[in-house]
């Protein structure tokens, strides 16, 4: 456990090291601050465009930062050979890919954090109290069961892919469920992270998401997640580095 | 170097958008003048561009059934006549038809997470379907449908001048299309402009007519919107007493969908030339 926290440490530190974070939040702020100031045909106070536009941002900048983080973590390692120090100490494959995973995530949340608490303070200010609270955080809540979704599947991808091929095909796969993810086969077996994208409940100020619902996409996440990390670990320890 | 990479995706999103502006431009003052529209380039980036316009108009639509997405909508039209569609819709806003719920464990979740009912924005929200108009023809200026409907939202807003200026920016785009003309009647007559109503819906019957049997094809919400267009026409030459004129032009929208309403008003006018 000690290991796995050090190496997400790790991950945390090169994060708030690089300026990619930094200069995609004042992107938000610039496009948050065009979007409330636009006005159509004379009108202003397009409430759930802002709504659109500010959760949209938060929600694919987040995952933007997850796949991009999750798809270099392992081959950055391998190609500086920083990884056979790592794994000279006593730490297992499987605590290397969790704490990769644990630092990833980690990292993901805190931006996704960020980015929603900025969309959410941007939107009261506007004084529009419409939507319930609890909508927008159970939209906060499944968000972050995405992102572990995302972060764990790109680990594993990243075992086969390069990194610029992982990035793309793992945001392929983003957009894709959440554009097309209906027209996959109505199935839990199969993967439909889009169930955790509750946005336009967000915009069109729908009913709350029933615990039970949220719940159940808590344990799915889980265990895909799950299912993700254990391939990613049985693959790593079969690598021959 | 890392730093380029974490950035390159949201900036070649960037790129792209920014390329589609820049070759639209030079489309504009260069290939089409000289004729050369069939250029690969031009397809493949003038293609991104009535899709991004597709998207916004299935944005606008979803907003209108407050989040239920396009094709789920539509799935819910199905099967209507072109005249009782309007008609349906407003029974659907009033909740009179439900769907059947839903009974698997996935369906149950879907329905939990995403927007599945159809309902419609009330009358105080109506506004919000409005920036994607705006954002439809901004990406496609030959997007007559984001125009129209764009116009029509307007003056469901009482914007009669907004919805003129959009309009005309349209027509302006597009000078040979029959909606836009008839689009721009309806309003002028709607604000009491009868004459200027006339010439309007006149282009857009001799459009109509020019374009024959290749419109005819286009589906039955066109075919609907000519027989409004028409029977309104009839009805301010019947108001103002130009009785041949009116006949003529029933006879046109008899032809289009017959009914005994129609039939009747056309007997009346007979006996008064």
């Amino acid at each position: 456990m000690r290991n796995i926290a050090i190496l997400g440490k790790g991950v945390l530190r090169e994060f708030l090291r690089r300026k990619d974070f930094y200069l995609i939040f004042a992107l938000q702020i610039v496009m948050i601050l065009y979007v409330a100031t636009i006005s159509f045909g004379g009108e202003r106070g397009f409430g759930r465009y802002f709504k659109e536009i500010g959760i949209s941002l938060a929600y694919i900048f987040s995952v933007i930062i997850a796949v991009i983080f999750a798809s270099r973590q392992i081959p950055q390692e391998i190609e500086s050979k920083t990884i056979y120090p790592i794994l000279a100490h006593p730490v297992s494959r499987t605590e290397f890919i969790l704490g990769k995973f644990a630092g990833v995530f980690l990292i993901a949340a805190m931006s996704f954090t960020l980015f929603y608490a900025t969309f959410i303070a941007s939107f009261l200010l506007r004084g529009d109290l419409s939507t319930p609270p609890l909508l927008f955080l159970e939209g906060y809540v499944l968000h972050l069961f995405l992102l572990s979704f995302f972060t764990s599947l790109t680990i594993l991808l990243s075992l086969f892919l390069s990194t610029a091929a992982n990035s793309g095909v793992s945001l392929i796969v983003y957009f894709g469920t959440n554009w097309f993810g209906a027209s996959i086969p109505g199935s839990l077996y199969l993967p439909h992270p889009e169930l955790f994208d509750i946005k336009e409940k967000i915009i069109h100020t729908w009913d709350i998401v029933p615990a039970w619902v949220v719940l159940f996409l808590g344990i799915y996440a889980a265990l895909y997640t799950a299912f993700f990390l254990v391939s990613a670990s049985a693959v790593f320890k079969r690598r021959n580095l | 170097m890392k730093r380029v990479e974490t950035i390159a995706i949201p900036l070649v999103i960037f790129a792209l958008y920014a390329s589609t502006v820049a070759f639209n431009f030079y489309f504009q003052h260069t290939i089409l003048r000289t004729g050369q529209e069939q250029d690969i380039i031009e397809r493949v980036f003038g293609g991104l561009r009535g899709f991004i316009g597709d998207w916004a108009f299935m944005k606008a639509e979803e907003y209108h059934h407050r989040g239920l997405p396009f094709l789920k909508a539509m799935a819910y039209h199905v099967d209507e006549s072109p005249l009782s569609a309007e008609k349906h819709h407003h029974e659907y806003e009033e909740g009179s038809e439900g769907r059947e719920a839903p009974k698997d464990l996935f369906s149950r979740i879907y329905a939990a997470v995403k927007v599945t009912e159809d309902s419609h924005l009330k009358p105080a929200e109506e506004k919000e379907a409005l920036p994607w108009f705006y954002v439809e023809v901004a990406f496609d200026p030959h997007d007559i449908r984001g125009y129209v409907l764009g116009g029509y939202w307007l003056e469901r807003m009482n914007k009669f001048d907004e919805s003129m200026r959009f309009m005309s920016e349209g027509l302006k785009h597009n000078p040979d299309s029959a909606s836009l003309s008839a689009a721009l009647g309806n309003l002028l007559f709607k604000t009491g402009k009868l004459t200027d109503a006339v010439r309007y819906l006149e282009r857009a019957r001799a459009l109509w007519k020019a374009k024959g049997s290749s419109y005819a094809a286009q589906g039955r919400y066109s075919a609907s919107e000519r027989y409004f267009a028409l029977d309104l026409l009839g009805s301010i030459y019947e108001r103002e007493k130009e009785y041949a004129k009116a006949l003529e032009i029933y006879k046109e929208v008899y032809a289009l969908q017959p009914s005994d309403r129609l039939l009747e008003k056309m007997q009346k006018i007979a006996t008064l030339l």
